[in-house]
Parts: structure tokens; sequence; C-alpha cells
């Protein structure tokens, strides 16, 4: 059926047609039809496609007789006119596809208009007509999990533009896949307003840094540790306040009610499931609360309990009118294992073991350190100990110590060895690397140009 | 000078934020496309439109980041173009007051399953601030139903440094060496 194999699509150009018979044509042309027909300025089409119907449309048509051009005519009823071809409404994609042949062959029939219209038409080379196979192979890229390859049969091309067409067989396939050119702003030059970005306050890089220590520490990279360097490099989770908190986490999921950490000095902490947040009377933030994490508690010093009802009710009104003190719950426990481990890691896990990031913690509410997105998205991609991750990434173990003390804290790694595996994609090319490091240093520095 | 062109598309279920995370880091006001449809007839190209959100950034004279936000429809084969000239990845965006959440991530993720696969999948979780629930520990284990390991954050889509955080990690899962 699209046997016209001598030229590339046939040039068209569309005379007075009715919006309604216009949408369908775009339609087509866009979709199914694309090889078959190419929309050109009217001097350089090879066939005029109008819409009988259309007042007006006839005169437009005589007026061009002369050019000795064929035509498409669209009408209702049937039109028997020279060097014409009609084609009944309701258009169908069969019968455009049939006009589409015939129009060629009334070319080939011509060629001094093919010729004419060649040396008008001078500076588009024309493609060849793609075949058969080819032209699936333009048709089936589906990249959205639609199958992706309709049907062996060429029929299956031609799509249905009307449901009430009755002599096609070819049964009205909604899945195969219409590939449409759609206006794609960035091939196209369109005005656009900018927009003026209040350039964000920063922290200033000092009190970023000493945060950083106090999350991080200061421990300077270790290659081979001696039993000496492993007495620095590692901590006793169960000296710390952090082990409490664990317990009450353990707590509070199994209940599924929400626990109170009473703390040193009347303070204390409220872990609260139901909306998975926890609310602190001590600033996360605070110098107090740094040591109380990163210095052993004694026992009974900090203790469990689970509020009634009523009690219940009252810490969480407290909670509402102190929104400083509420965050997100795993974002109490992760600032909690940094401050406790300081860029050191537990005594209690394997650190030659090969682990991978099972889930990424939720970065957006979470405080951040150096090159933590780095080593979430690689640790992500493939196994590795803390030594090996650091080492692919050329950054400060300290950093991936931490990462790894508060995301084995929160239960993110798969540590499970026969479910490990590579995930890394292919080296991405150099070019794409600039690009998105320029993309990252406009988005990092708080939106400017 | 060629220009480098290279495209982030943000998807997601009607009101989910993909307007106004396009608008937290773009350079130009977003435009919806269709209003562009009367030069595109101009042009007489036979393209479809598609009322489509878009933003940019540009990085330099020749470097440009385009965002495109999807329009509410059922299917996305139109897109198929416009992400295969230079698409770096999709964002999609999930409201977590919507009443079904995890069919909303099966059905985004399974239309744009194949470009998943070549690209990567980073998906931001809106108006937790309305809703607390589902946590983020439901949608880390619905992605792993789904075979899907993409990072999963919750963000305010009218927050800059929330939605920049979903394009650091766009593009470090693509490139963990990237450096800035
Ligand atoms: N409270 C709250 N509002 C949000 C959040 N994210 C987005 N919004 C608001 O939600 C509304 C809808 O956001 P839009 O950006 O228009 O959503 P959209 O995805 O473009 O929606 P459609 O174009 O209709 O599909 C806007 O008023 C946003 O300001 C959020 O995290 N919390
Ligand atoms: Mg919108």
């Amino acid at each position: 059926m699209l046997k016209h194999t001598k030229t590339g699509p046939l040039k068209v150009a569309l005379l007075s047609i009715s919006p309604h018979n216009r949408a369908i044509l775009e339609f087509f042309f866009a979709g199914a039809g694309r090889n078959l027909f190419k929309v050109v300025t009217e001097s350089e089409a090879d066939v005029l496609i109008v819409d009988y119907d259309h007042p007006g449309a006839r005169d437009e048509w005589e007026k061009r007789a002369h050019s000795g051009k064929p035509g498409i005519v669209l009408s209702v009823h049937s039109v028997d006119i020279p060097n014409g071809i009609w084609i009944p409404k309701p258009l169908t994609s069969k019968a455009l596809t049939e006009a589409a042949n015939q129009a060629s062959n009334m070319l080939v029939a011509q060629p001094s208009v093919s010729r004419q219209v060649d040396a008008l038409a001078s500076t588009k080379e024309t493609e060849p007509l793609p075949s058969a196979q080819s032209l699936f192979g333009s048709l089936s890229p589906q990249p959205f999990g639609v199958s992706s390859t309709p049907s062996k049969k060429l029929r299956s091309l031609v799509l249905n533009l009307t449901e009430d067409e009755e002599e096609d067989t070819t049964p009205a396939t909604p899945s195969v896949p219409v590939v449409e050119t759609v206006f794609d702003p960035a091939e196209n030059d369109i005005s656009m307003e900018e927009i003026a970005r209040p350039v964000e306050p920063s922290i200033p890089p000092e009190v970023a840094e000493r945060r950083w220590r106090e999350l991080c520490g200061e421990h300077e990279d270790v290659h081979n540790p001696s039993a000496w360097h492993l007495e620095v490099m590692l901590f006793t989770p169960e000296n710390y306040l952090l082990t409490n908190i664990l317990d009450a986490l353990r707590l509070t999921r199994q209940a599924d009610e929400a626990v109170q950490i009473n703390l040193p000095n009347g303070h204390f902490a409220l872990l609260m499931p139901s909306r998975c947040q926890a609310y602190c009377t001590l600033d996360t933030r605070s110098d107090e609360f740094s040591m109380l994490c990163n210095n052993p508690v004694q026992t009974g010093q900090v203790t469990l309990h689970i509020p009634s009802s009523a009690e219940l009710n009252q810490l969480q009104t407290q909670a509402e009118e102190n929104q400083s003190g509420l965050q997100d719950m795993e974002a109490f426990v992760w600032v909690i294992s940094l401050l406790t481990s300081r860029g050191r890691m537990s005594r209690s896990i394997d650190i030659n073991q090969q682990v991978s990031l099972k889930h990424w913690p939720n970065m957006t509410r979470l405080e951040q350190f150096p090159h933590i997105m780095r080593i979430a998205a690689l640790w992500n991609q493939r196994p590795g100990n803390a030594f090996e991750i650091a080492q692919a990434l050329d950054i400060p173990q300290r950093y991936v110590f931490a990462f790894y003390t508060a995301a084995s804290t929160l239960n993110l790694f798969e540590m499970d060895q026969t479910k490990l595996k590579s995930r890394e994609k292919e080296k991405p090319k150099e070019e794409s690397r600039g690009l998105f490091s320029r993309l990252l240093k406009r988005l990092l520095g708080g939106g400017r140009k | 000078m060629s220009i480098i062109n290279r495209k982030i598309i943000f998807t997601g279920p009607v009101g989910a934020g993909k307007t106004t995370a396009i608008a937290a880091i773009s350079d130009i006001k977003p435009i919806t496309t269709d209003e562009y449809a009367s030069d595109m007839t101009k042009s007489r190209k036979p393209q479809t439109t598609v009322a489509m959100d878009y933003g940019l950034i540009r990085l330099s004279e020749n470097e440009r980041v385009h965002l495109y936000g999807t329009p509410g429809q059922e299917r996305f084969d139109f897109m198929w173009d416009i992400l295969t000239k230079g698409g770096i990845g999709l964002i999609l965006l999930l409201d977590n007051t919507r009443k079904d959440p995890q069919q909303d991530l099966r059905f985004y993720t399974n239309a744009f399953r194949d470009f998943i696969e070549k690209k990567q999948l980073v998906v931001g979780v809106t108006r937790m601030d309305m809703q607390r629930k589902p946590g983020l520990a439901e949608y880390r284990q619905w992605l792993e139903g789904l075979s899907l390991q993409s990072p999963v954050f919750e963000i305010d889509a009218r927050s800059h440094k929330d939605v920049t955080m979903l394009v650091q990690a766009l593009l470090f899962s693509l490139d963990p060496g990237v450096t800035h």
C-alpha cells in the first residue's frame, strides 16, 4: 500500500480547508503519514490539497488549474475533475495513503510538472523514501513502555482516523504508537521574560566549616590502618545517647506509638511515628546538644517513656507551638549519628564489608556536609566499603565514614552480600560532565547568573 | 557556534507542583507552549501543539538546559521527540495529599519506563507539609517493588533549594564524578 518509493514524502500545500479537516490532516501528517506527506509552501508543492466543501475553495482550485499540479480534493460529495483525486469525507488514513500513491503516480506520468517543481524547490534535497522496514523503525521507538513493535504487518501503520470506517478491516489499534512532532521551544526562538530571583543569603563559610567539623570530625585519611588507627577511627555506640535513641526508635515503630526520651537537665525529645517527626526541646545545632551526643552517657541519665494520651496531647501542643524544635524523624536520628560519630565508624560493623546504598536518605530535610550527594550516588550504584568509596571519589575519608555511620543507623544500606550488584552507568562523555558541573554551579550559587 | 541543548523533564499528576518547580529554578518566567500555537501555524510545520510548561537555564552563550513540564495526559508518546534530543533525565513529582500516590508512582514510572532505564529518575514528594503520611519509607518500599532505586526526597516545589537538590541527585546519579 505504501508503495511510492521513487521520491521522498509528497510535497503538498494546503489551500482552503475547514479547521476540523485541517486538524485531522495535520494529525496524520505528523504521525502515521509523516513519510507520505510533507507540508511546504505552495510554490514548492507538487500537489495541492483542497476542501471542496469550504466556501471559496472551488474558485481557489480553478485559479490554479493552469499550474498542472494534481489536486487532492476533500469532499462529502463525489468530485470528478481533471487532475484531481477525490477523497470522500470523513477522512481516513487509508484514503489519504491511497491518494498519496495515486498523486505520485500522476506526477511520474507528467514529468514536466515534476521537473518544474524540482527546479523551484532547489534548496532542499529530497530524501529517499525509507523502506517499509525502516518506516517501521521510525515509528517504533517507544520510550514509554508501550509495546515497541506493534505488529509486523504494514497495514497496522494505517490508523483509523474515524470510528465509523467500514471497509477498513484493520481494527482500530490505539496501541499503535503515533510519533508526533511536537512544538519544541528548544528549537524555536521565542521571547521570554527573565525572572529576578532574590539571592538567598548563604551561611558564612567559617560557620559552615565549623559545623562540618562537628558532624564529620577532623581526622586525616588512613591507609592500612594499624591497631592504634582503628582506636581513633572507631567508636562504641553503646556508650552514647545514640543507643538510647535507637532503642526509642525501635520501640516507637513496634508499638506504633509516640515515645518520649528524657534527657539530662529536664530536656526531652519526642518521637512521633504517626507523622514521621521528632520534637526536641534542645536545638540540635547547639553546643549543648552536640556535647550530649558526643560524650558517653551514664546509666539512668536517659530514660524512655510512652506518654499517656493526655500527656501526648499536651506534648504535641507544645511541639506545635515550637515549630523550630520539630523536624523529620530521620533527620533527627541522622544528626545524632553524625554528632556521635564525628567521622568515625561503629565498632559493631565490619568496616571492610562491601555494602551498597539501598535507599537514598531524604537529602532535602537532613543536615548536609561536603560531598554527600556524590557519596550517595556512587554507593547507590556500586558496592564497596567506605575506603573504596572515598578513594574512588578522591575525597577525605571522614565524610564517607560519617555518611556510612548515619545511613547505617537509618538502615539504608544493603548488607546482604547476595544482593549486591553494580548498577554503574556507562561513563558519560566529558562534555556532559562539563555541562553538569556548570549547571550545578549555577544552581548552587543561589540561582544567580 | 553550535548550541548545546539539554533537557530535564518534570512529570507527575495534576497539581503536584511541576509548574512551580520549573519556576523555582528557571531563568525565565515559565511559559505554556500552546500559547505559541499561532507562531507554529505560520511556520507551516506539521507539528502538534501540546500544552507543556517550559522553562530555561542559560549556562553560557551556547549551552542551555531546557525544563519541560508534561501536561496532565494519559499518554506521553509525543514527548519522545523532545526526550531523544538531549534528554538528561526525569523528575517525577508526586502529591502526598492525593488519594493514591502509590498508584501515581506506578503510572508515571510505567509511562516513562524506557526513558528511565536509559537515563535517570528522581522522585520528589510534595505537600508533605500538609499531609505527613505516607512517609518516605513507604515510597522507598514502593520504588523497590518496582525494581527502581531512584532517589526520593520530600520537597516543597516552591523551594529553590529543594528543587535544586532533586537536580543534583539527578546529575550525580548520572555521573558521581561531577565536581562543582
Ligand atoms: N503547601 C504546599 N504547596 C505546594 C507544594 N508544592 C507545590 N505547591 C503548590 O501547589 C499548587 C499547584 O502547583 P503547580 O505547580 O501549579 O502544579 P502542577 O503540577 O503544575 O499542576 P498542573 O499544571 O495542574 O498539572 C501551587 O499553588 C503551588 O504553590 C508543597 O510542597 N506544599
Ligand atoms: Mg502546571
